[in-house]
């Protein structure tokens, strides 16, 4: 049985989202467009089709050798497809958010062209510091689908659980956050892009991997244990933790981040650096 | 105590933007401070252990606040358990901590800190040092054998041992570890042999 998996029920998980957090640090108007903008990529991670042939000797070869699977492989992205999917993005954001801009100011102008779509989404890939942040947020949220359906396919067949990085073995890319597991409290990661999750080791830095206990900490907020600022002495990095064992049911990282925010304040205050990313945060890697 | 507040900084909370990025300000999601109010931080470590009943070794992650541990899970991460205990192993937390009538924490209270003889004949246990009790043993294991060992028996064969020494132990070592021990006592001349796995 893999260790690391896709989270397979997440499509099913946010189309079904109704209920949000009473954080009071995010909003209700702001959970209710994620929790929107969750289900327009649920459904459109269901739609696209990652036709890809797979080596699983090779993907796995490569997963210990410390290569995540895009170095080998992409996902295929239609440009038209991502364009309609930017478009429902864009009408969702607007649609919930107190004011609004202009359509226009969501995209960039060079979008109906395929070089324009192609620069846009290496822009979002690499978190350029120079793009738009509206674009980059829009661009980002696109994008995720793709890459779902994309790490799904691949976590079908491939071992994931061969990797032990702490940055994505699909894709590559930072965690958006972890959670300990409802029933042995492994800590499985989330990727912002992909949203693959994967085992990474308990008692070990995943952006350092220092592996010194004298020198892994974590903090609590306001006494609430569920969720846990994990902070390294080595590199003075934080990652959050959501313990899902305090749950009745597993938390979906991407809104949960969200109504974490708090505890990223807490951890900047504290002169911690972030390790992950997320959308809708500060753009941030290790 | 180990805590960290915040009391003497303005804790923003933020109706809508949480840590704040610029294009949820775009949107209209605009932060606001609201009044300050103190936050309390609370640091802990996980600290990892091994189980110290029996061979098996599994792996437990105790988590540990101002040098006080809170509590105990098994370590998901360890290759002899991964995340499981046995009843005696998820009850290494009461090594440490017993709960009275009320249900509140209190440090518990059999748990031996000292090194305790009772004497021959004796209703009462002494405090001792280890540096004592240790001179005690091997003086008596000394004392014993010398009494007691034997070279041949009554057929004249050779046996070399002695009857009046058992050894008890142990299931909370390891294979090798074990090896070892009965090598010394074979070594002493000991034929009574026998461990304490009641498993």
């Amino acid at each position: 049985m893999f260790k690391g998996r896709v989270c397979s029920l997440v499509n099913q998980s946010y189309l079904e989202v109704s209920c949000i957090a009473d954080r009071a640090c995010a909003s209700d108007d702001l959970q209710k467009m994620v929790v929107a903008i969750l289900k327009v990529q649920a459904q459109w991670s269901n739609t696209v089709t990652s036709d890809i042939i797979i080596d699983r000797e090779e993907l796995e070869a490569g997963l210990e050798a410390g290569h995540h699977v895009t170095e080998f492989l992409a996902p295929s992205i239609d440009h038209d497809d991502y364009r309609r999917a930017v478009a429902d993005i864009v009408e969702t954001l607007r649609a919930h958010s107190p004011q609004p801009p202009s359509p226009e100011a969501f995209v960039p102008e060079d979008l109906d062209t395929n070089d324009g779509v192609e620069k846009f989404i290496q822009s979002v890939l690499i978190s350029d510091a120079e793009t738009e942040p509206l674009h980059q947020l829009v661009g980002s949220l696109a994008l995720i689908p793709w890459y779902m359906s994309f790490a799904h396919t691949v976590t079908e067949t491939v071992n994931i659980g061969l990797w032990k990085s702490g940055l994505c073995p699909v894709c590559g890319h930072p965690p958006i956050m972890a959670v300990l597991g409802r029933e042995d409290g492994v800590r499985m990661m989330e990727c912002w892009l992909c949203r693959a999750q994967w085992v990474f080791t308990r008692l070990q830095c995943p952006n350092c991997n220092n592996t010194d206990q004298n020198k892994l900490r974590l903090f609590t907020v306001g006494g609430d244990d569920a969720y846990r600022v994990h902070v390294c002495d080595t590199c003075r990095h934080y990652f959050k933790v959501a313990d899902a064992r305090a749950f009745e049911a597993d938390p979906l990282l991407a809104l949960t981040d969200l109504t974490t925010a708090d505890h990223d304040v807490a951890a900047k205050r504290e002169g911690w650096l972030p390790f992950g990313r997320s959308p809708f945060r500060e753009q941030s890697t290790s | 105590m180990n805590v960290l507040k915040l009391s003497r900084r303005d804790f923003l909370k933020l109706t809508g933007v949480g840590a704040g990025t610029a294009a949820l300000s775009q949107l209209g999601f605009e932060g606001r401070a609201e009044a300050a109010e103190p936050i309390r931080l609370d640091y802990a470590r996980e600290v990892s252990t091994v189980c110290p009943y029996c061979s098996c070794g599994c792996g437990a992650i105790c988590f540990v606040r101002d040098g006080e541990i809170t509590s105990l899970e098994g370590d998901p991460d360890h290759p002899v358990n991964e995340g499981a205990l046995c009843s005696k192993g998820s009850s290494m937390f009461n090594l440490r901590y017993e709960y009275d009538e009320h249900g509140n924490r209190q440090l518990n209270s059999s748990r031996l800190t000292d090194v305790l003889y009772r004497a021959p004949g004796s209703d009462s246990w002494e405090v001792k040092t280890w540096d004592w009790a240790l001179e005690q043993i091997a003086g008596r294991v000394k004392e014993t054998r010398d009494a007691t060992f034997e070279e041949k028996d009554e057929n004249n064969v050779t046996v070399n041992r002695t009857t009046a020494i058992a050894h008890l132990g142990s299931a909370a070592i390891d294979n090798e570890e074990n090896y070892l021990m009965v090598k010394m006592m074979r070594t002493l001349g000991l034929v009574t042999i026998d461990h304490h796995a009641r498993l």
